[in-house]
């Protein structure tokens, strides 16, 4: 690959280092790289994490981005250190392969599989089953599309099945007792969010693997190939629904799979995944802490640092999670005061607040070629704001995204804002439109477009207001799901107005504004 | 058009039987039939009215995970929503939501203001019914909490029957029970019920459509109060519904 120039690459070139999760930054031009090291579960050893930082340090001026695929992003690489990183990483047993394209994307686990005291199950080895069985797979190399799997026995769920290509998830058995695992389908935010399907069938964790290679088999064979809009598993369950999709997958199993007496999975009721703060782990007298990164967003220094604490204070192991953040794992009770005043002495956020815990911002215009608007510094500018000018019991989830392309995840949480270019008074604006009211679990909902565009600057006043509204005229126990609701998009449009900012720079969108046209 | 599809949905000889053995069950007996009848391929409505927390109850001691649904018309009372809370805490489960695609302010928009007083029946159409084909789709059975001694129209519903304005097998566990059967059941078991019921709303519908009852008025008088509408539309109509509003006409709020 070095023997190439950058500026000799060519499209076909660019798609094969995609494969690899090696994307061109913006702008393109300058020639500098994003890489994406996969980690499958989240689960990474310190001297892995000392790898990356110095990576970080070395080849990408000391950022790192943890991703909502519990991944690690580098930026500023320049293309002759693209075989250096390849090299030092698989020295330490990591990868940067499939990371992005049309392959299997990193796997995730619940980052606290294997001490959580409430899991189903530890799938911390079906994770590395399934990793092992895709990785360097030639019978995969070649999908229509990206793939994207969860596999948790978290009792919490908190990996998201709901909009994964392929979520496999533990349950209690309710006829046999003990656990088992379903599988859901056909998830996937993109431009066209919709939330994955329950294949309606139980299976025990010998069979996952089976089970998920079997669906990424149909997949493979199946899926339109044609229309490069309509290619994620989604259309294809979509198309087929669901009893004729499980009938292909017991077809090249061979065999049928136990039928399940319910459509869906039990829900688990509505509460906070995020695995953050210090908890007790089941094994005895040993703690967990989940820190906030705030939008995933870290530096070379802090990660050889938490590297360094685990070791000193923990057994070393550390995980990445699918909101953007991280826990040290296995730390003695005895131990604990001196790592959160160390913990405190570096800048790490082991008791964040409730905008912090559940804030998420996608890469944004800094570095990638798609997005419209920033979003890392807007993120932590707004859960900074909203923590000191209201107070909620629970967290929020909060997304920042910079497109419509939803890698903030934005249609799933309850304050989505998706970020654009409007022109006020004849200039263009960084704005953002607002979702609200989405959410996973019980009551899985896309959030909703209520019609407004708020520039920027105003955001995190703005949000304050609504929230505010929120609390004062929220009933007993309602979450912010069903408070929006049982509001109307005026009703909520008026409640990000504020006295002293004005209602006149909100823009209708276009959407809003045909339909206002047509009636 | 109509005339050869109402041919093609008379009873099927299977449903009439089951629908004489079963006149004489208990609701859990019914229950239980639908459940292993139907398997994953039944749901269950509810209005969260008195008799649908009772077949709640009765459903989850079956199936501790049943489908079960409830059509949000945005206009529910707040006591209404709090008990759909309270039911999926207690029990565990999940009560799925469906709603009209038109928001309220799109029904104002394209229809003009309080639709529900100028046309009742329009606005249940786009609030329940539209919104109950998404609920029913993919289905091949559904129960619901009816009463024979609910309404006239009501009157002649049988235990299992086939649904002709929905196309699916449609099963009513509770037609034969009376309201003191319903209440003592709610009492035994303590299952949560709506709070309106202690203050005159024996029936319980939208806001906008439901009032308290006086003394020795019937139970719906509060429904539609001061018009001859009794029932939203669910349950009464013969023949297939004509789509009201078709797919995607409207702007869909995740259209790409």
């Amino acid at each position: 690959m070095c023997d190439l120039d950058f500026e000799a690459l060519s499209f076909d070139d660019e798609a094969l280092l995609r494969r690899y999760g090696i994307y061109t930054q913006r702008p393109a031009s300058d020639g500098f790289f994003m890489v994406r090291i996969r980690i499958p579960g989240g689960h990474l050893t310190p001297d892995q994490l000392r790898t990356i930082a110095e990576l970080s340090s070395e080849h990408g001026r000391g950022l790192a981005d943890v991703t909502v695929r519990q991944s690690i992003q580098l930026h500023w690489v320049r293309f002759e250190s693209l075989a250096k990183i390849l090299e030092r990483l698989s020295e330490v047993g990591l990868s940067t392969a499939e990371a992005g394209g049309d392959g299997i994307r990193n796997i995730l686990n619940c980052p606290v599989s294997g001490v959580d005291k409430d899991e189903l199950y530890n799938t911390t080895s079906l994770i590395k089953q399934t990793h092992d069985f895709f990785f360097d797979n030639g019978d995969f190399s070649n999908l229509p599309r990206k793939l994207k799997i969860a596999i948790t026995g978290c009792a919490v769920r908190c990996v998201y099945p709901e909009i994964n290509d392929i979520g496999i998830f533990a349950v209690h058995d309710l006829e046999r007792g003990g656990v088992v695992f379903r599988a859901r389908v056909g998830g996937g935010l993109s431009t066209t969010p919709r939330f994955s399907k329950d294949l309606g069938v139980l299976f025990n964790a010998e069979e996952v693997v089976g089970v998920c290679g079997t669906i990424a088999s149909v997949f493979r064979d199946e899926a339109n190939r044609d229309d490069g809009k309509r290619r994620r598993l989604n259309f294809l369950v979509e198309q087929k629904d669901i009893p004729r999709f499980r009938d292909k997958v017991e077809a090249r199993l061979g065999r049928k799979l136990r039928q399940a007496t319910d459509a869906d999975a039990p829900p688990i009721s509505e509460c906070d995944r995020s695995h953050l703060g210090i908890h007790a782990q089941h094994q005895n007298g040993l703690y967990y802490g989940g820190l906030s990164l705030v939008g995933g967003r870290t530096s070379a220094d802090q990660l050889k640092q938490l590297a360094d604490l685990a070791e000193q204070y923990g057994s070393g192991r550390v995980r990445t999670t699918n909101t953007q953040n991280i826990i040290l794992l296995d730390i003695p009770e005895q131990k604990l005061e001196a790592l959160k005043s160390d913990l405190d002495w570096y800048g790490f956020d082991f008791q964040p607040s409730w905008s912090r815990k559940g804030i998420i911002a996608c890469t944004g215009v800094q570095f990638c070629k798609l997005a419209l608007t920033e979003t890392k510094n807007r993120a932590a500018e707004l859960s900074a704001h909203l923590e000191s000018a209201v107070h909620l019991e629970e967290p929020l989830r909060i997304s920042v995204t910079g497109c419509p392309n939803s890698c903030g995840q934005h249609r799933i949480c309850d304050v989505g804002l998706e970020g654009s270019l409007t022109t006020i008074d004849g200039v263009k604006r960084e704005s953002f439109e607002v979702f609200l009211g989405g959410g996973v679990g019980a009551h899985e909902t896309i959030s909703r477009r209520i019609g407004v565009r708020i520039p920027s600057d105003e955001l995190p006043e703005r949000l304050a207001r609504l929230l505010a509204y929120f609390k004062e005229r929220r009933f007993e126990e309602e979450t912010f799901q069903e408070f929006c609701q049982r509001h109307s998009d005026q009703e909520l449009t008026r409640a990000l107005a504020s006295a002293q900012l004005g209602p006149e720079l909100f823009q209708i969108t276009g959407r809003t504004a045909a339909l206002d046209q047509r009636c | 058009m109509t005339q050869a599809f109402s041919e093609i949905v008379r009873p099927t000889a299977q449903i009439e039987a089951a629908g004489n053995m079963l006149e004489e069950a208990t609701p859990e007996e019914t229950l239980r039939w639908a459940f292993d009848e139907f398997q994953e391929r039944v749901t269950i409505a509810t209005g969260f009215g008195a008799e649908g927390v009772a077949l709640i109850d009765m459903a989850v001691r079956i199936n501790p995970n049943p489908d079960i649904f409830f059509l949000d018309t945005s206009f529910l009372f707040r006591e209404t929503y709090e008990l759909r809370r309270r039911l999926e805490d207690r029990y565990g489960i999940r009560i799925r939501a469906f709603r009209s695609e038109l928001t309220p302010e799109q029904q104002e928009l394209k229809f003009g203001p309080k639709l529900w007083s100028a046309d009742p029946d329009l606005c249940c159409r786009l609030r329940k019914l539209e919104p109950l084909k998404d609920a029913l789709r993919g289905k091949d059975a559904w129960v619901t909490a009816i009463r024979r001694d609910q309404t006239i129209e009501r009157s002649s519903a049988r235990v299992v029957e086939w649904d002709c304005q929905w196309q699916l097998t449609k099963i009513n566990p509770l037609v034969r029970w009376s309201k003191q059967q319903v209440w003592e059941y709610i009492a035994r078991n303590n299952v949560p019920y709506n709070s309106l019921h202690d203050r005159n709303y024996p029936s319980i519908g939208c806001t906008h459509c439901t009032q308290p009852v006086q003394l020795g008025e019937p139970d719906r008088a509060g429904r539609w109060r001061g018009r001859e509408k009794r029932e939203c539309g669910l349950h009464t109509s013969t023949q297939p519904l004509a789509f009201v509003i078709q797919k995607g006409t409207l702007p869909s709020s995740d259209a790409a």
